[in-house]
């Protein structure tokens, strides 16, 4: 072995990550070799004074101010949970579409209720398929319509929820998902389209959609979701997107940072 | 006695339950602490930056993904805000030079002169590393990470890591026997 691989293994020597065999060859090295034996010692010398170290510990403040923390954050959100996200108007048009979305969502069941049937009956093919099929189109036609619909944006975040029930790529539901992503007025409502649609980012036409959104966003989190959700798809397609939103004057500082650590990740 | 896994624990948080996130705290404060510590040698920026962690994990809490470990994804907020410091930083120091004023917990009164020797000679060390070789070697010496841990956190392979970590002891070995 030459001298600079012996070096290279003195660390795991000290790790305690060779096998016996190389132990043995390695220790005959350090006996014989006066600059192996002093790397040796001075390696493992540092190594035992970092290993002698002990943790600082953090002054009690630290957890006090974490907790008065939460505590503000925890009120923020109960405030947030109380206020309506939507105007009075709004609740009021909302009292008035709701038998209509009952009488849809029922007519929505029967039809595909009967659908069912009638792939049950006309069909020869395993009747199993056949409810699944059933009931994928329910709850396509129901998230269809609950995003289509003038329904609150808890409802529209169940919509897009049940969309996770979908285990097969649906053009249609897709396309509404993309909508949603980059049109609904809530940023709870976009975030979840967005994780909606990384289920499927395997399709080429959600990719680019999702790309493409970079550019629309304008809400910090909205644009750290789809940012984080570039790199874990390694998409480095998006890298000038990206660099527009580091360019972009309006893109506040922290989303700046995480679009150059993406940026670097990506390229 | 841990009842929920720190991912069980962060997937509540996510859901609007904030008070998981104490829990959370307990388990690794002071490893981070200890983390920006030896990063800043400043006790006082180092609380603010542990505060900030906690901070952005409720801001953003909508963006953990419970398919990756907690400690990955709380390892890179802790590295971009350190990096958000330190680009702060950096304009108004050229480097940190309050290593000395590093205070360490000593209570043990028999504790040997050679024994503070050593470790000032060591944070004196550390110090004059870039800053990627200090935050490799913080990660995997003194925090206590494996390799392939280190890899998701710094996204590159565990034999990468392993390089990096080799580079950067020899690194602090030849500084830390100039001093010493």
């Amino acid at each position: 072995m030459k001298d600079r691989d012996i070096k290279e293994l003195l660390i795991d020597l000290i790790d305690g990550n060779l096998t016996d065999e190389e132990k043995v060859v390695l220790k005959e090295r350090i006996a014989s070799d006066k600059n192996i034996q002093r790397e040796y010692e001075e390696l493992k010398e540092i190594l035992g004074t970092i290993d002698e170290q002990v943790e600082a510990e953090p002054e009690e403040s630290l957890r006090l101010d974490f907790l008065d923390m939460l505590e503000s954050e925890l009120d923020e959100l109960e405030k947030a949970l109380e206020e309506p996200n939507d105007s009075k108007v709004k609740v009021i048009g909302l009292r008035l579409t709701t038998p209509l979305q009952i009488a849809a969502a029922v007519a929505l069941l029967i039809i595909g209720g009967l659908a069912g049937i009638w792939f049950m009956k006309s069909n020869t093919e395993d009747a199993e398929l056949a409810i699944i099929r059933k009931e994928m189109e329910v709850t396509k036609q129901l998230v269809m319509a609950s995003l289509k619909n003038q329904s609150s944006a808890s409802q529209r975040i169940e919509a897009v929820n049940a969309s996770y029930e979908l285990s097969q790529f649906d053009d249609e539901i897709t396309d509404a998902l993309i909508n949603t992503m980059n049109h609904d007025e809530n940023t709870n409502v976009r975030i979840a389209a967005i994780e909606a649609l990384s289920k499927f980012s395997n399709e080429e036409k959600v990719r680019k959609a999702l790309i493409a959104s970079l550019g629309v966003q304008k809400n910090p989190l909205v644009q750290i979701t789809l940012i984080n959700l570039m790199v874990q798809m390694k998409e480095d397609r998006a890298v000038k997107e990206l660099e527009n939103l580091v360019k972009d004057s309006e893109t506040i500082q922290t989303v700046k940072d995480e679009a150059q650590m993406g940026i670097i990740k990506l390229s | 006695m841990e009842i929920y896994s720190d991912e069980q624990l962060m997937v509540k948080v996510k859901n609007g339950k904030l008070e998981m996130l104490t829990p959370l705290f307990d388990r690794y404060h002071k490893r981070l602490y200890n983390f920006f510590l030896k990063l800043t040698f400043s006790q006082d920026v180092s609380k603010d930056l542990v505060q900030n962690v906690f901070y952005r994990i409720i801001k953003y809490r909508k963006t953990y993904n419970a398919e990756y470990k907690f400690k990955t994804w709380m390892y890179q907020l802790a590295r971009n805000i350190f990096s958000d410091h330190y680009r702060g930083q950096k304009a108004k120091f050229s480097d940190y030079s309050d290593v000395a004023n590093i205070q360490v917990e000593d209570t043990d009164a028999v504790e040997s002169i050679v024994k503070r020797e050593k470790e000032k000679a060591l944070h004196e060390a550390l110090s004059r590393l870039p800053q990627e070789k200090r935050e490799v070697l913080i990660l995997s010496r003194f925090q206590g990470l494996k390799y392939d841990e280190i890899g998701k956190i710094l996204n590159c392979s565990e034999g990468a890591v392993k390089v990096k970590v080799h580079r950067a002891i020899k690194h602090l070995k030849d500084a830390y026997f100039e001093i010493y």
